[in-house]
């Protein structure tokens, strides 16, 4: 794998510590994710992946340890870190009322994107929603409401990119196409950190493998 | 050529019918008891006891309000009020009945039973028809207890009371017969009878409103009987169709149904209200399925205002409610309300309005879709309630006439505001936290925040109409503007 680029880095988390009770889940991590850097996350279920993206996007409090973003505290209250900040975690919700395409739209729209539909219509195409893209959440199936969540990251102008295991529920091709386009994204400078269980993913699109199941 | 048996598989003989299932279930329960005797006499004590108190203590309650509008409700316009609201009520409670039965089926079944019973080749009517009478039962007593206690609140005489609600009850039993058929047969049919009582009553309100309402009747005694067995006779037909219906009501309707019955009954336990809500919205659009995409123009935080306009604009049913609504204030101003109206008018609001504000509620909910979003809590939160909070302002404009003794334009806003925050309260509400420290109470341990959960939103509008109420002049329809402003911008700048 290339080594990360040495320029200043987008996320720096220096002695993050979690604990649940007695039970130590990540103990004092340091780690730099430079801009055009994917760092993959692996280990075991109940490592701390999950946990640790949590962390390293304000959804949890780190017991100790500082996160920052661009050289400031990463505060996910902040509306700079909801900019430059774009996460799909397990939690998805979505507007009942609101088709896929409005969905995208209102993403899009809120984040400023210049030609709303022109990129929410790629996106659209390319994730393969554009047969859905009036048909309402409630009705997707759970492989497509995963989709929308993805394409909610890439509607959008992003810095970081923190998600959790997106090949879930994605099929082969789902997972062939967000790869590519996972690694074209920090080609072009986007920083990523994601969690995956599959090993071609992490090899395709990972700069620097962090196995927080070793011991 | 070997012939092909019917079935394959294990041979087996007639079907088992829905009673002996029923006494099979009942048999592994009984195995499973872990409740003795003496408990359950204990307990049934508790029960008979609990509603002989409350059933005393509402009852005085009930004559306490009846004295109190014989005794001050004497102007011409009150006592109009007063004489019809008995038969206002029917066509209210019985609305509310093909509501709620259209809700619940009125025939539904749990998942386990869809699960396991109903793709059984058992007689499928059997199983179900117990869930008619429970339905049925339910309605009935239901009906003859608000219909009851509508009559004797307004002080109309004992045996008219009861007849009212036995007249109330054998309708809103047919009620359920008559949407049992319709889940059956046509669907839209309960729908379009729930929405023509509601349009009767609405015509009642006017009319009252106008003050042009018809005196009530005041039959004889041979007219009342012969009305209640009329009544009664067309009650028993629509239930004998409803009966006859079940053994062809689709697997597919009681089903739906039921499924709904887990997570409502777990937000009622939770007196989570809003869960509640979210649970039929988002039932009612799944339903939907498809729609016909708006694209979106607007940039920044007007991008989610527009979204608002758009569900008006796909749905322009959620103004209907607001619009009938407006008939209340002018009927509270009629029947010489004086400056309650303005808590009268705030109210109706809350409660017609609330549905407009779906957008806020599912952006608040969680923190999820609001960190997709590069905007600040509170200026999400405007954004989130920009369009509602202008129909409901137009709104509290509209009722404004009604609102005699203070300044009335003021107070239209004041009753707009008062309306708008009450559906904020309530749609941004937390569910109760269980992991707080609980207090007790005869029903067990609770968290403090579930007894106020009935309350929510009624809170902030005696808040806000509050000053405007003790002192009614332009000075008090600004500090209720002041109020109710503060108190929504500390609702919406609070976070997930």
């Amino acid at each position: 794998m290339d080594s990360p680029s040495v320029s200043e880095p987008v996320l720096r988390v220096r002695g993050l510590t979690q604990r649940y009770g007695d039970l130590t889940v990540i103990d004092g991590l340091d780690l730099d994710v430079p801009p055009g850097t994917a760092v993959a996350l692996v280990g075991p279920n109940g490592s701390g992946k999950s946990t640790l993206l949590r962390c390293l996007t304000g959804l949890d409090s780190a017991a100790a340890g500082t996160v920052e973003l661009d050289g400031r505290p990463l505060d996910e209250r902040a509306v700079a870190t909801r900019r430059a900040l774009a996460v799909v975690t397990d939690d998805l919700d979505f507007f009942p009322d609101l088709s896929v395409v409005e969905h995208l739209d209102l993403v899009a729209s809120a984040h400023g994107v210049d030609d709303v539909h022109a990129a929410v219509d790629e996106v659209l195409s390319a994730i393969g929603l554009s047969a859905q893209a009036g048909q309402l959440p409630g009705t997707l199936s759970s492989g497509q409401r995963r989709r929308l969540a993805l394409a909610t990251v890439f509607v959008r102008p992003r810095r970081l990119m923190v998600l959790d295991e997106p090949e879930q529920r994605l099929d082969t091709d789902g997972v062939a196409w967000l790869g590519d386009r996972l690694r074209a994204d920090v080609d072009a400078g986007a920083a990523l950190v994601f969690a995956s269980h599959d090993p071609d993913l992490v090899e395709r699109v990972a700069d620097t493998v962090l196995d927080l199941g070793a011991s | 050529m070997t012939a092909v048996p019917d079935l394959v598989g294990p041979v087996a003989g007639d079907p088992a019918g829905a009673r002996e299932l029923r006494a099979d279930i009942r048999h592994w329960r009984r195995g499973r008891v872990s409740t003795s005797w003496l408990e359950a006499a204990q307990d049934a004590y508790v029960a008979v006891f609990a509603t002989l108190m409350i059933g005393a203590m509402a009852g005085n309650v009930v004559l306490h309000l009846r004295r109190m509008a014989v005794d001050e409700c004497v102007a011409a316009a009150c006592r109009t009020g007063r004489a019809t609201a008995p038969w206002l009520a029917v066509p209210v409670v019985l609305a509310l009945v093909v509501a709620a039965a259209r809700l619940v089926g009125p025939v539904s079944v749990t998942p386990a039973v869809a699960s396991w019973v109903l793709p059984a080749p058992t007689d499928r009517a059997a199983v179900l028809r117990p869930r008619l009478v429970t339905a049925v039962a339910a309605a009935t007593v239901s009906a003859a207890l608000v219909s009851g206690l509508a009559a004797a609140v307004a002080g109309v005489p004992v045996a008219v009371t009861a007849s009212l609600a036995v007249g109330t009850a054998a309708l809103a039993g047919g009620a359920v017969g008559f949407c049992a058929w319709a889940q059956a047969r046509h669907e839209g049919v309960s729908r379009a009878a729930g929405g023509s009582l509601a349009g009767l009553a609405w015509l009642v309100l006017v009319f009252l409103a106008v003050g042009r309402v018809p005196p009530p009747p005041s039959p004889s005694t041979g007219v009342w009987t012969a009305a209640l067995v009329a009544v009664t006779a067309a009650s028993i037909l629509a239930l004998v169709g409803g009966w006859r219906a079940l053994a062809v009501v689709p697997g597919r309707s009681v089903a739906t149904a039921g499924a709904l019955a887990p997570s409502l009954s777990g937000a009622l336990a939770a007196m989570d209200l809003a869960l509640i809500w979210d649970v039929l919205h988002a039932r009612r659009w799944r339903s939907r399925g498809w729609v016909r995409p708006l694209r979106g123009r607007w940039r920044g935080p007007l991008a989610l205002a527009e979204r608002d306009l758009a569900r008006l604009r796909r749905k322009p049913s959620l103004l209907v409610t607001p619009a009938a609504a407006l008939v209340v204030p002018y009927v509270g101003a009629t029947l010489g309300g004086q400056r309650v109206v303005v808590f009268l008018a705030a109210m109706t609001g809350f409660v017609a309005c609330l549905g407009l504000f779906s957008g806020i509620r599912v952006l608040r909910r969680t923190s999820i879709l609001e960190r997709c979003l590069p905007l600040q809590p509170a200026e999400a939160g405007l954004a989130a309630i920009a369009v509602p909070m202008l129909v409901v302002l137009a709104w509290g404009l509209a009722v404004a006439p009604a609102l005699h003794g203070v300044p009335s334009g003021l107070a239209g806003l004041v009753a707009g505001l008062a309306a708008t925050t009450a559906c904020v309260r309530w749609m941004v509400a937390r569910p109760p936290d269980y992991r707080m420290p609980l207090v007790s109470s005869p029903g067990g341990a609770i968290p403090p925040a579930l007894i106020g959960a009935l309350f929510r939103g009624l809170d902030v509008i005696l808040l806000t109409t509050g000053p405007l109420l003790l002192v009614p002049t332009e000075n008090g329809a600004l500090v209720s503007l002041l109020v109710g402003g503060l108190t929504l911008s500390v609702l919406l700048s609070r976070r997930p």
